[in-house]
């Protein structure tokens, strides 16, 4: 039922896009522009791939840290933060400049590894 | 040979725990192993998952129940062996597993405050009780030592003192887990306890295994606590997915099905979990 209703749907936008060019010039700069955010996030989730950041923090000091984290660009970090959920009261918006970026995860890394530390003493 | 004893613990409830016993055991039972389930919680799902309602009903008509047989021990009366407590043969799955099973009731949770009650009031400490408790499970299953490859328990959530004499009995335990925040927090709660346990038997951490169930591959959050539980704690390489068949599994079949009608897609998962555990503990 459900692959004739989207046969259906996708038949009445292409010959929407086919017969109304300003509508299929609007829906190519549209996919245009999706593709191309989508493409730099895949890029960006394979660049951190395998770093998780809690893991990572306890490996050597918080300088080596923040020098590893300086190798990401800020698009990997925003990805980071997310994939980690490193910003819970969503402070960064999802923006961020590099810098901050940065600084963001550290610290997030830092209260957790200490929370942790307590949790194992427990 | 003594049988391997392995209690499956967490404090949290709803992480898996029954599930992980019933799909494990039925898959080691149908690899030939001889198996015993020991249902330690009173909520009785693995009871009901092994046995079926019809059967569950039954037992507990006969009498042949976890309560009946600690029972005995606190009010007194014929004594029974451990043994004829057991339920043969359970489990739909086809092929007549060597699965065995101690049923629970609800009404298990009041043997051990009757139990409580009564020996506080003729003067044993905590203590001393613990220790009554666990050597009347350790009896229970010297009882059936030769019958068996594993002896299963499945312990509630919270920690009662039959799920401490299970763990104080257990060669190794497996603490099912989502890879959540609270569930992780959870692990930390029980496993000092799990340690203690361990140690005193000059066991080590190495014993203590963390499986992580209900995983979904394509959450993010499953994803990052998986890798941090991994870095943190004993896991098994397995994960059990988040699985519709797997939930569907727990209702009993009057009909005989094969792990693979039983568990559909994620019987292949559960088989490797099996091996994985079988491996772990020396069962091969």
């Amino acid at each position: 039922m459900i692959d004739k209703t989207l046969s259906s749907m996708f038949k009445i936008v292409t010959d929407e896009a086919v017969n109304n060019p300003a509508f299929g010039k609007k829906l190519e700069d549209v996919v245009a522009k999706f593709g191309q955010e989508l493409a730099e996030r895949r890029l960006a989730e394979r660049s951190i791939e395998g770093f998780h950041p809690f893991i990572e923090f306890r490996k050597g000091t918080p300088e080596e840290f923040e020098a590893r984290l300086m190798k990401f660009d800020a698009q990997e970090l925003r990805v980071l933060v997310q994939k980690h959920h490193l910003d819970p009261a969503n402070l960064l918006k999802g923006k961020g400049a590099k810098k901050a970026l940065v600084a963001h995860v550290l610290e997030a890394s830092r209260k957790r590894a200490e929370r942790d530390a307590k949790l194992f003493e427990y | 040979m003594a049988p391997r004893t392995v209690s499956v613990v967490n404090m949290k409830g709803g992480v898996g725990k029954s599930t992980t016993v019933a799909s494990l055991a039925e898959t080691l039972a149908s690899e030939g192993l001889r198996v015993l389930v020991i249902d330690l919680d009173p909520q009785s799902n693995v009871s009901m998952m092994l046995a079926g309602q019809d059967r569950w009903v039954e037992l507990r008509q006969a009498n042949r129940t976890i309560d009946e047989y600690f029972n005995q021990y606190v009010y007194g009366g014929e004594p029974r062996f451990f043994r004829e407590f057991v339920a043969n043969r359970v489990s739909d799955i086809a092929g007549e597993p060597s699965l065995d099973l101690l049923i629970s009731t609800p009404e298990f949770r009041y043997i051990e405050r009757h139990a409580l009650e009564k020996w506080v009031s003729q003067g044993f400490d905590i203590r001393q009780l613990n220790t009554r408790f666990s050597r009347l499970t350790h009896s229970a299953i010297e009882n059936v030592a030769d019958s068996y490859d594993l002896v299963l328990f499945d312990c509630p959530p919270g920690i009662s003192m039959f799920a401490e004499a299970a763990i104080e009995l257990s060669e190794f335990i497996v603490i099912p887990t989502i890879p959540d925040y609270v569930s992780r927090l959870g692990i930390f709660a029980f496993r000092k306890r799990a340690l203690r346990s361990m140690e005193q038997r000059r066991f080590t951490d190495d014993r203590i295994y963390t499986l992580i169930t209900k995983y979904e591959a394509g959450n993010s959050l499953h994803q990052s606590e998986a890798a941090l539980l991994k870095d943190q704690f004993n896991v098994f390489e397995t994960r059990i997915p988040q699985a519709e068949q797997i939930a569907r599994a727990a209702e009993w079949s009057d009909h005989k099905r094969t792990l693979e009608q039983k568990y559909g897609d994620a019987a292949a998962v559960i088989r490797k979990f099996a091996g994985e555990f079988r491996e772990r503990v020396g069962l091969i």
